[in-house]
């Protein structure tokens, strides 16, 4: 009864309330088409403000300086080929495909690409390039001869400042595409491309069904609008709630865009290969990577073995799984001919051809760590770094690939052959090389330590290390400049004890242990000698010599003890580089630039670094600096160097060697070129090297290398001659036995005679002349 | 009533985009890069006022020994002087620092260079630039008075008189 009695009332409740549920029932279902609706909403959002916005994080590009050709270079063939086969020149004796070449006997046949610089576009051109030995000594347009003044050739590509997330792409545009990379792409992904709405129910039943009966998933019912939206927007985790997102996005997407537009985004989206911690997105990069060519430069089977690695790009990766590869992009030809897409002839011809593919290129950001390194901290200074990796930006440098190739290996050879004659430890002598343009001061190329592809410490800009003798020019150039001395003016080489206080003293010695007594100033210099350059600071005083460094551009404060004028003071080499372009450029200092241009992904120039010079020293005081600095490899302490240039390429430099011989300098110039080497252990232990055994020969190496130009130097209008007596200072002659031809600033030259020429007879003469107008 | 419901899933919709927006974190659209705005046109990035005529008078600077075509060298001063003189002047700075990576040591472009820089205005660049020709032009007398006349013009603008008048009485 009671059960009776409840069931009653139940009833009755049920009757009661049913309305009641009915309303929350309703208002349950309202709320849930506004949150539904909400949520399509949300997605809608989602979709059209990815979609519309920038789309991808694109890395910063960086490029090498353009090769220029033109009537009169000097340049090695050899450098050429090496250099357009980084950009994807390939040869081909017929020419007739973008970015190809063919060699015979003197010439290079040449099929250029057209590149977009900052100040313009450059067409393509089919060139003939006739070499003499290392010169070019004409340029005509292939076919038809004529002449042609100049050819600037796209740059190579040294590297990419990444997204933290390492994802990399080139982007192209659907117009720029080969036809038959949609085709292909619609063959094997998504037959129904253009009629679908994004999503194809009857294919993901089918696929539903096929993978149930095969107990696991052989078959994707994705269109490619699904594919674009799963790696576009949602993660990579499996599940029926991922699905319906993606489901509903597709949907969106096509709602909102056209097909033209979600293909386009497909094809850069993409994800086809792997290069260490980088991501190869899309057919734009993956074609470069794995061809080494441009998309539309790709043939069929090409484009057949990229739309094959769609499917799995590690497990179809054709540099590792070659035959697998092989299949599947054969696989994929037959598709196109089965859908009529190529005719039995093309097909057939296809899947025989080989993979084509080129060298897996470098899995670091770069080949050039460190000119890379310098190149981004440069840009640090103008750009953010969240900037740097998304923006795409288009980095243009003065970067020179024949340079760089030749500062590597011969640093590379040097370091090797010296741990072998002198018995050093292995591995542990380190290097570093800077080489600049001499009157702009573009910095050319740069070698941060001895594994040269190794990123990490960059010794050319940060290994700060006492410079030792380097520091001498800026010592003599502060005597020379003041005109209180002249280059025959007589220092002091004797034994010198200097009280530092607190009961302490220091005596300065000279390299050979010995003292010179007597020196000409540029004695001193050329042979480097130590207690004569201590006392010469001393008379000068630190400040004016810290000054003197300041103006040749060395930015880092100084220390003002007496050492200061031996080179105690520490220095990066690009900063003892800076120091040397400006004595180099006959004291015009140019600011070192790694950087030209700076470009937006669309080509837009977004900033320039121009070329500026300052006059920082009078080219009369910097001429008698330089001209002594080229008697020190003429006769001083660099004259090693001599037999290692070819004949009649003159330079300039100055060798350096710190304490205990823990670090080897050599800065230099020639008439077109600054290079400073260093040499030396990271933890500061001896490398038993002077400036000469060590980084001078690294230098010799170097410079034999590269095509520059001896160094003429132009004496200027103020600067004359005149024949000194070395033991004397004095003026000399014929008769004497010790004389040395020295450039005067005019009104500093010595006017007395040497007693070997006549003493003070002569200088009465002499005065006597003088009254009738005579000068010298 | 309608409206109210409007700008309720509204709201909703924006707190929903502001999660989802979390969510999504690594693909926000940063700032875009500074300088962006400013260079749609290089030309434009360096604005030059033209030279008020009243002030300074009309280039008396001519170039010494004017371009032929002929050369890679030559071409390039050419349209260097071609985008002179359609006020080009980032432009034709560059394509002079094109001649100079072959001739460095080419007072005469170095000269080219100076009247870029002058016409710019930018006088202490252009002092500079001409002192550079100078210290390369050896015995050259037309390239060395050009580049005095240079100095001078620049002084004056600077308004170094004194310099000015010494500079031009070298000119002579």
């Amino acid at each position: 009864m009671p059960r009776k009695r409840s069931r009653k009332r139940k009833t009755t409740r049920k009757k009661k309330k049913s309305p009641f549920l009915r309303k929350w029932l309703s208002r349950l279902l309202v709320v849930g088409i506004i949150f539904g609706g909400l949520y399509v909403l949300y997605l809608d959002y989602t979709v059209r403000s990815q979609f519309e916005g920038k789309r991808w994080s694109l890395p910063a590009r960086v490029y090498a300086r353009p090769l220029e050709l033109y009537a009169g270079l000097t340049i090695n063939p050899n450098n050429v080929i090496r250099e357009i086969k980084k950009i994807g020149f390939q040869k081909n004796s017929r020419l007739n495909t973008p970015a190809s070449y063919w060699r015979t006997g003197n010439d290079i046949h040449l099929v250029t690409r057209e590149f977009e610089f900052w100040d313009g576009v450059e067409r393509a051109k089919k060139v003939s390039i006739r070499f003499s030995g290392n010169e070019v000594v004409s340029l005509r347009q292939h076919g038809s001869g004529a002449e042609v003044d100049l050819v600037r050739i796209e740059p190579v590509l040294i590297g990419g400042i990444y997204p933290a997330h390492k994802e990399d792409r080139l982007l192209v545009q659907l117009s720029d595409t080969p036809d038959i990379l949609a085709k292909t792409l619609f063959a094997v992904e998504d037959r129904d491309f253009y009629s679908h709405h994004g999503v194809v129910p009857r294919a993901i039943l089918r696929a539903m069904w096929v993978n149930l009966r095969a107990g696991k998933t052989v078959q994707g019912g994705s269109t490619i609008t699904q594919q674009l939206v799963k790696n576009f927007f949602l993660n990579r985790q499996r599940s029926l709630v991922r699905k319906i997102n993606e489901a509903m996005m597709a949907l969106l997407l096509e709602l909102h865009y056209e097909k033209e537009e979600i293909l386009e985004a497909y094809i850069n989206e993409v994800y086809l290969g792997q290069s260490g911690p980088r991501a190869i997105h899309g057919f734009g990069l993956a074609s470069h990577f794995y061809f080494g060519r441009r998309l539309n430069e790709l043939n069929l089977s090409q484009i057949a073995l990229l739309a094959g690695t769609i499917k799995g790009p590690s497990y179809y990766d054709p540099r590792r799984h070659p035959k697998r590869a092989t299949k599947r992009r054969n696989l994929v030809l037959k598709l196109m001919y089965e859908q009529g897409l190529i005719n039995k002839r093309r097909y057939q011809r296809a899947k025989q051809r080989s993979l084509q593919l080129v060298p897996k290129p470098r899995a670091s950001a770069s080949e050039y760590p460190a000119y890379l390194d310098l190149v981004s901290r440069q840009l640090r200074r103008d750009y953010r770094d969240e900037d740097l990796r998304s923006e795409g930006l288009q980095i243009f440098t003065n970067f020179d690939p024949h340079i760089q190739w030749q500062a590597e290996s011969s640093l590379k050879k040097t370091i090797t052959s010296l741990e072998k004659q002198r018995k050093l430890p292995a591995k542990k002598l380190q290097g570093a090389v800077v080489v600049t343009s001499s009157d702009q001061g573009e910095i050319l190329a740069l070698v941060g330590g001895r594994d040269v592809r190794q990123g990490g410490f960059n010794r050319a800009l940060d290994a700060v290390r006492p410079i030792g003798s380097l520091i001498k020019p800026a010592v003599y150039l502060t005597a020379l400049d003041s005109q209180d001395y002249s280059l025959a003016s007589m220092l002091d080489d004797s034994p010198l004890t200097l009280d530092l206080g607190g009961g302490e003293s220091w005596r300065p010695a000279n390299y050979d242990k010995q003292y010179h007594g007597e020196v000409l100033l540029r004695d001193a210099l050329i042979h480097s000698y130590n207690v004569s350059t201590v006392r010469l600071g001393l008379q000068l005083g630190m400040n004016s010599i810290a000054s003197t460094l300041k103006q040749l551009g060395v930015q880092r404060s100084v220390h003002r003890f007496p050492s200061l004028p031996l080179g105690t003071a520490a220095f990066s080499p690009i900063e003892v580089t800076q120091m040397y372009q400006t004595l180099s450029a006959s004291g015009f200092r140019s600011p070192l630039r790694a950087i030209r241009e700076v470009l937006d992904v669309k080509g837009t120039a977004l900033q320039r670094y121009p070329l500026t010079v300052e006059q920082v020293f009078s080219p009369e005081s910097i001429y008698l600096v330089n001209s002594t600095l080229q008697s020190v490899v003429e006769e001083g302490t660099a004259r090693g160097l001599k037999h290692s240039l070819p004949e009649g390429m003159l330079v300039a430099g100055k060798t350096g060697t710190t304490d205990d011989l823990r670090d080897s300098w050599f800065a230099g110039f020639t008439g077109s070129h600054v290079a400073v080497v260093w040499l030396g252990m990271d933890d500061n232990r001896a490398a038993r090297l002077t400036g000469a055994s060590g980084a001078m020969r690294v230098w010799g190496s170097m410079m034999r290398g590269i095509h520059t130009q001896p160094l003429a130097l132009i004496p200027p209008a103020d600067v004359a001659e005149q024949w000194i007596e070395r033991k004397s200072g004095l003026r000399g002659n014929d008769d004497c036995e010790d004389t040395v031809v020295l450039p005067f600033i005019k009104g500093t030259a010595p006017k007395q005679y040497a007693e070997c020429a006549g003493g003070a007879f002569a200088d009465t003469v002499d005065g006597f002349l003088n009254i009738f107008g005579t000068d010298d | 009533m309608i409206n109210m419901q409007i700008r309720l899933i509204a709201v909703m919709g924006v707190v929903l985009l502001m999660i989802g927006c979390g969510s999504l974190g690594s693909r926000t659209t940063p700032a875009p890069v500074e300088e962006a705005g400013k260079a749609d046109n290089p030309e434009q990035r360096i604005t030059v006022a033209p030279i008020p005529a009243t002030r300074i008078s009309p280039p008396k600077i001519a170039l010494v020994a004017p371009p032929q075509s002929g050369s890679a060298l030559a071409n390039l001063r050419l349209s260097a002087l071609q985008q002179m003189r359609a006020g080009k002047y980032t432009g034709a700075a560059a394509t002079l620092e094109r001649a100079l990576r072959i001739a460095p040591r080419d007072a005469i472009i170095w000269q080219q260079l100076a009247v870029v820089r002058l016409r710019q205005q930018k006088w202490r660049l252009a002092l500079n630039m001409a002192a550079k020709s100078n210290a390369l032009a050896g015995d050259k007398r037309p390239v060395r008075q050009n580049n005095w006349r240079i100095m001078a013009e620049a002084y004056r603008a600077l308004g170094n008189t004194a310099k000015a008048n010494d500079a031009m009485q070298r000119a002579r």
